[in-house]
């Protein structure tokens, strides 16, 4: 049985993730945030590879693990090491995509205060908005630079729908009043953006602190843990050698 | 903060030490403490570099508010070294509305990292009492259980605390 799945897995490779890949961007709607900051770019084709190349490697582990299966079993060996380095693969994979999301929404908050100050700061040196937009979005990694203030605010409005941050929002508000006004009249809504991201940058750093508080219990687990196996490996010892 | 944190670094080396006893094998902890308080120094020297920088910014700028010129305001503070990632009061297109916004954002980075610092701190205290305790604990014990004087144990219990030692300090560096 196993071996049939193992043999029409192989066969049906390319037919298997065209379907699954299909499938996810059919469902694309569920999981754009999800692979927004995963893939951590808003081009779709670019996000696209990456579910591709992520389900490939989906396929890749299954049928590894069909085959280990398959051996263990015609060996006759336990299963149960297989089971153990599954649950560990699936959890350290969890953690891993927590990790990156996480990191990369640091990113973000980074970037964006990097692209706000240096598009105030070449306002600030005379250049017109368009060209400090364009100098300033190279700050920005999410997307590539645009060419016109509309496709930046179509940027801007797709991040927002990306992040759900007010402070983008703004950002995109900034660049419709940018259209009208100097920068010396915008000299306000810089500063509380800037604020705002500060305060975005700062919460983001007490929950991290937060988050260490909790992963600083596994050091001190493992410190009573060395100090049980002091106390009980000579009694052990005794146990095994028998007096 | 920083006393604290050398008087833990030194008490937990000591305490793994007095642990081994006359194993050769303390001898491998002296140059691990040397590393342990060389890296620390230097960050805590990168930390400390930061905060006077920003004193003497803060002095350049109030000269600058004041109507001096940048480069008389500049000699003035004594020709500090200044930041590569600002314009320097030298170049041409050195203006003060430039500096001012450079400047303020260097500010809220430092202040960033000296509240971060106050958050962390509880939690490093916390750190080196539970890190301290069980060595404290296990050195009495040792002391009552004749049969766990082994040093192969004691060799085992004593990487297997450097490495939770390294451990938590790889996660207070991720911060």
């Amino acid at each position: 049985m196993i071996l049939v799945l193992i043999f029409l897995l192989i066969i049906k490779k390319a037919h298997i993730i065209d379907v699954l890949s299909s499938y996810v961007k059919a469902k694309r709607n569920y999981y754009r945030e999800l692979i927004f900051y995963l893939s951590y770019s808003m081009d779709r084709d670019y996000q696209d590879l990456l579910v591709v190349r992520g389900l490939y490697l989906l396929y890749q582990l299954i049928l590894s693990w069909l085959l280990i299966y398959a051996a263990l079993d015609f060996l006759e060996l336990e299963l149960g090491v297989l089971y153990l380095f599954s649950i560990i693969g699936f959890f350290t994979a969890f953690i891993w995509m927590a990790n990156r999301i996480e990191e990369n929404k640091r990113n973000l908050i980074e970037d964006i205060s990097k692209f706000v100050f240096h598009y105030e700061l070449y306002l600030i040196q005379g250049e017109n908005q368009l060209h400090a937009l364009k100098k300033a979005s190279q700050y920005l990694l999410v997307f590539s630079s645009a060419q016109t203030l509309e496709e930046f605010d179509d940027y801007f409005q797709e991040l927002f729908t990306y992040t759900k941050w007010l402070v983008v929002k703004r950002i995109t508000i900034l660049i419709e009043r940018g259209r009208h006004f100097s920068q010396a009249d915008l000299s306000m809504d810089f500063a509380q953006i800037s604020d705002e991201l500060f305060r975005k940058n700062y919460q983001d750093k007490k929950l991290q602190a937060e988050k260490l508080e909790n992963m600083m219990l596994i050091p001190m687990v493992g410190d009573l843990l060395a100090m049980i196996f002091y106390i009980v490996s000579p009694f052990i010892s005794t146990l095994i050698v028998g007096g | 903060m920083k006393s604290v944190k050398v008087l833990e670094l030194s008490v937990f080396f000591l305490l793994l030490i007095f642990f081994l006893g006359t194993d050769l094998f303390a001898l491998l902890l002296i140059p691990i403490y040397i590393y342990s308080l060389r890296s620390f120094l230097k960050e805590e020297g990168e930390k400390t570099k930061r905060r006077l920088l920003l004193e003497e910014l803060s002095d350049f700028s109030n000269l600058l508010e004041q109507g001096f010129s940048p480069l008389y305001a500049y000699e003035k503070t004594g020709s500090f070294n200044y930041p590569s990632f600002m314009l320097h009061p030298d170049d041409e297109l050195f203006r003060f509305e430039i500096f001012e916004k450079q400047f303020q954002l260097f500010e809220k980075s430092v202040i960033l990292e000296e509240e971060i610092e106050g958050e962390i701190l509880g939690i490093r205290l916390k750190m080196s009492i539970m890190k301290l305790m069980p060595l404290g604990l296990l050195l009495f014990i040792g002391r009552l259980l004749p049969m766990a004087d082994s040093s192969n144990l004691n060799r085992i219990v004593t990487v297997l605390f450097l490495i939770n030692h390294w451990i938590g300090e790889r996660f207070l560096k991720s911060l």
